[in-house]
């Protein structure tokens, strides 16, 4: 790990006091490529850890409101004649940026969320004929509300499957939450903050992550999980391949961060309540269990040898 | 993987305590009625404590439970050991074992005891219907014990059925390989105590009425397939035992006289049939009147009885050829006088009525037919409800009543023949039968049991005469009707009146004896003999025994184990060096009290012991950073795992203690 990335991890802890976990958690999934889904409920700094980590990093930040009334055009762009060339141009929209905040995603129409979903998918957007790519790196914080709040449209499973990682804040300690309210603003802090990394340095930590060894018997832990929980009534569905995929990779990331060049598996276990937590659906009376609490249990009835 | 989850749904209970509850019940039949009982009552309490867990029994309770079954079992046998007391406590003990079914192990056991179960029942019943029921059981038993062991409910009930038949299909060559060619015992297995199956019928002993009795019985006696041409009906009797003596009251053999020799017949019997005898107990054998020679070289007594050394204690078959036309003249010395010896209660009138006849014969033959010809025409009655003659029955019979059944024909005869001078004895046996033209058999049942007689002419020999025929000749040709009437009224012949629904009922009781007499036949009756004679056929019949039962178990062992081992080898690699070092490692730090979680990976571990441990550091941090390089690192070479297991080796947390 570059001392740049221990420093944006101390940085950001700085400013969203007392989640420094949360935070290597976070960086964990920009390092792997993959997509973030923050679920919590409002006010815990959600946006804050979105804003934060794309100004360390010196990544431009775009942050979509999701609404009810939210259109695909509102987020990928739209076509507009241009009476002077005679021609349509096409005006970019928020998606277009190194790290896009969709705020409260489960409050838009499900037409609107698959617009942003398809483009995290493909990182590209296609509109009119026209196909553009978005920057590089692209890294989408999606934020949403426990869907058992009042006006949300809870993301289907397999668009819960393109977010590498569904992490929650949490409220902040004690300690934690007196130096948040005695300390100043966050956000001014943040902006005096030097930017610590650019998009140039991260492209090539994304490709050292890529290059972690991940052994044979790793491998086969992972995969035991998966065989688990494809066995074992518990689950109404097992984790598909995909999900076996997410995993090493995020595990691949954490262990980059924790400055190794291999993956062990307490890398893997260390992920693994953020990677499929929202992949996993329990059936019966463990349905109320969720996350960590799923995890933990599923760790202890799977044996490392 | 291990399953983690020992509990067990409330339906898979309930399964497992209705398929033992099958695997018991028969037996509830046969052991003693507190045991039955016994039994409803703990199958019952299982099955309310499923619907109402606060009746599930306590420790003490199922303690106290136990001893109790085991006391109420010992006071009904006084033993626990052998067949009865055996089956007895057995079945105490499984139905405890159900009343105890908490978590998956206990249904194991429960489910293996049950198995066990099922084979007891074979000690007491090997009839097909039992057969079915039983290997309905298995089925069900089997399709528990898969449901079970599966990690997903199976989606419909059938899919464990589906798999079970799978698995008995899989099972039966096997099975006949084994019934074939695995040695069988020279008793069968089921014969170890004196066989409860034995239905009362003949007995060498015989007072007038008892024949009487046995007629109200429906219970076959034994069945016969022709392989010649079958006899008329009246030309099948079959032969028993023959009586001589008498006290006047009583009919029986005095021990004494009793002199047996092994007759060797030369004549050539044109009857050739094999009989299916049920077990009575005695040890004479039933054959067409006269038999000549059997194929299992049975003892001919000179009074031409077909005999074995034991009694018939479980079903028997055998092959005899018997002959109707043999003029049967075997006499032995004092034989003659024995047919003449008359009780002491010989009266008057009886003298008179021979004398008659005498005085108008001119041989003893025509004193045969005088006789005879005094029964078709006086006013005797053949009922099959004769009153009880209780003082000198032949003469209140013969004087007064004039009612009677073959027996009290057959006696008062004899006696008569005997005053007259004739050499007469008494036969015992069957006559008739009804025919089954589903096997081609006939069935001899209790109700055709008859008496008849024969006499010694100079000229002919042993000659057959059935006073009865004299008097009710359709004795002879019909069935009996079942319907006895009111005391006295004469019998009813069984004609071929049947309507259609009788008809058809008779055919289908005809179906369901025949499917039983082949399983006997085929199944049952398959015996060491049959066994040997097939072993001859190919040539095998130079093996000992021992040396046959090695080869057989060799032939169906090896190939098994062969599978097995593929199929656990195929499970299961070898564990690399790394592992086998780093799992010591794991139990050198367990033995100090630091043993890693299931779950817990290697740093994750060091980091605990190193904290319970912080003398161990140096150590503990070398081989584990070892051990994740040759596990988890790339380019790992095995000088490395080497030096990880010497590492291992020299690792010994014990000789240090914290703090010192």
């Amino acid at each position: 790990m570059g001392p740049e990335l221990a420093e944006a991890i101390k940085a950001a802890g700085n400013i969203l006091l007392g989640k420094q976990e949360v935070v290597k958690l976070s960086l964990t999934c920009l390092l792997a490529r993959g997509h973030l889904l923050i679920e919590d409920v409002p006010g815990v700094g959600k946006t804050t850890l979105a804003h934060t980590l794309a100004h360390l990093l010196g990544l431009n930040y775009q942050r979509i409101q999701f609404t009810s009334d939210l259109l695909p055009s509102d987020i990928i762009g739209v076509s507009v004649f241009d009476t002077n060339q005679q021609n349509f141009q096409f005006h970019r929209g928020p998606i277009f940026a190194q790290v896009v905040l969709a705020d409260e995603i489960n409050r838009a129409t499900p037409k609107a969320q698959s617009a942003l979903l398809e483009a995290m998918e493909e990182r590209q957007v296609t509109t009119d004929g026209a196909t553009y790519n978005l920057p590089e790196p692209f890294f989408v914080i999606a934020t949403q509300n426990p869907s058992h709040q009042v006006g949300t449209f809870p993301l289907p499973e397999s668009q819960l499957d393109r977010f590498l990682m569904r992490i929650s804040i949490g409220y902040p300690g004690r300690s934690a939450e007196r130096d948040l309210l005695a300390g100043g603003d966050r956000r001014a802090a943040l902006e005096d903050h030097p930017v610590v990394l650019d998009s140039q340095r991260l492209s090539e930590y994304q490709h050292q992550v890529a290059k972690v060894h991940v052994a044979d018997a790793l491998i086969e832990y992972c995969q035991d999980i998966l065989a688990h929980t494809r066995n074992m009534p518990d689950y109404r569905l097992g984790l598909s391949p995909r999900a076996g995929l997410a995993m090493l990779q995020a595990a691949r990331a954490w262990a980059f961060l924790e400055d190794r060049d291999l993956v062990l598996p307490e890398d893997l276990q260390a992920i693994l309540p953020a990677t499929i937590g929202h992949r996993l659906q329990t059936s019966g009376e463990k349905m109320s269990v969720s996350g960590d609490g799923l995890v933990k249990d599923l760790l202890n009835k799977i044996p490392l040898t | 993987m291990q399953i983690a989850d020992h509990s067990l749904t409330a339906r898979q209970h309930l399964l497992v305590s209705l398929c033992a509850g099958f695997a018991i019940a028969p037996h509830t039949l046969h052991v003693p009625l507190p045991i039955s009982l016994f039994l409803i009552f703990l199958f019952v309490w299982r099955l309310t404590a499923l619907r109402y867990p606060q009746f599930q029994p306590g420790r003490w309770l199922l303690v106290l439970t136990t001893l109790g079954g085991v006391i109420l079992t010992f006071s009904q046998y006084h033993t626990l050991i052998g067949r009865d007391a055996g089956v007895g406590l057995l079945t105490v003990m499984m139905i405890l074992k159900i009343l105890e079914v908490r978590r998956r192990q206990d249904l194991y056991v429960a489910v293996f005891i049950s198995y066990f179960v099922i084979i007891t029942h074979f000690l007491f019943d090997q009839s097909m219907v039992m057969a079915l029921y039983l290997f309905s059981v298995m089925v069900c038993l089997t399709a528990l014990l898969i449901e079970i062991n599966r990690i997903k409910p199976s989606a419909t009930t059938l899919e464990p059925f589906v798999r079970t038949a799978i698995i008995t299909l899989q099972a039966i060559p096997i099975a006949i390989v084994l019934f074939v060619i695995f040695p069988r015992l020279s008793q069968p297995l089921w014969n170890l105590g004196i066989g409860s199956s034995g239905t009362t019928g003949l007995s060498d002993r015989m007072t007038p009425g008892q024949i009487a009795e046995l007629i109200e019985s429906p219970e076959v006696a034994f069945r016969v397939s022709f392989v010649t041409e079958a006899p008329a009906a009246e030309q099948r009797y079959w032969r028993g035992l023959v009586i001589w003596d008498t006290d006047g009251h009583s009919w029986f053999n005095r021990k004494d006289q009793v002199r047996e020799r092994h007759m060797q017949l030369k004549a050539h019997g044109e009857h050739s049939y094999e009989v299916f005898l049920e077990a009575h107990q005695q040890r004479w054998l039933y054959a067409l009147d006269v038999p000549v020679s059997s194929k299992q070289r049975f003892r001919l007594s000179q009074d031409l009885i077909l005999q074995r050394r034991e009694p018939v204690r479980q079903s028997l078959t055998y092959q005899v050829r018997s002959t109707t036309e043999q003029q049967n003249k075997v006499v032995m010395p004092g034989m003659l006088q024995r047919a003449l010896e008359l009780p002491d209660n010989v009266t008057q009138r009886q003298f008179e009525l021979v004398e008659g006849w005498r005085a108008n014969a001119k041989s003893p033959r025509e004193i045969v037919e005088l006789a005879l010809s005094h029964f078709n025409k006086q006013p005797f009655v053949y009922t099959l409800t004769p009153p009880r003659y209780l003082d000198n029955p032949i003469d209140q019979f013969l004087f007064n009543a004039q009612e009677g059944f073959c027996e009290h024909y057959a006696t008062s005869f004899t006696q008569l023949m005997r005053i007259a001078g004739i050499p007469t004895r008494l036969v015992l046996g069957y006559q008739g039968g009804e025919y089954n033209e589903l096997g081609d058999y006939f069935i001899i049942r209790q109700y055709d049991a008859h008496a008849w007689t024969e006499v010694w002419l100079e000229e002919s020999g042993w000659l057959r005469v059935d006073p009865t025929a004299a008097v009710a000749p359709e004795r002879i040709r019909f069935q009996l009707r079942n319907d006895f009437g009111t005391e006295g009224s004469p019998a009813m012949f069984q004609l071929d009146e049947l309507g259609l629904v009788g008809s058809n009922l008779r055919r289908f009781a005809h179906m369901l004896d025949n499917a039983n007499i082949q399983w006997r036949r085929w199944i049952i009756g398959y015996s060491r003999e049959h066994q040997f004679s097939l072993m001859r056929n190919f040539g095998f019949d130079t093996l000992t025994p021992l040396q046959w039962s090695l080869i057989t178990i060799g032939l169906i062992a090896v190939p098994l184990l062969l599978v097995a081992l593929r199929l656990v080898l195929s499970g299961r690699k070898q564990p690399l060096p790394e592992i086998i070092a780093y799992d010591r490692f794991c139990k050198k730090l367990a033995r100090q009290g630091i043993s890693r979680k299931t779950y817990e990976g290697p740093m994750d571990y060091a980091k605990r012991a190193i904290g319970e441990r912080p003398d161990l550091t140096a150590p503990i941090s070398r081989i584990t950073a070892l051990y994740i390089k040759v596990r988890y690192g790339p380019n790992a070479d095995k000088s490395q795992s080497k030096r990880l297991l010497q590492q291992v080796r020299q690792f010994r947390p014990g000789r240090q203690k914290p703090g010192t």
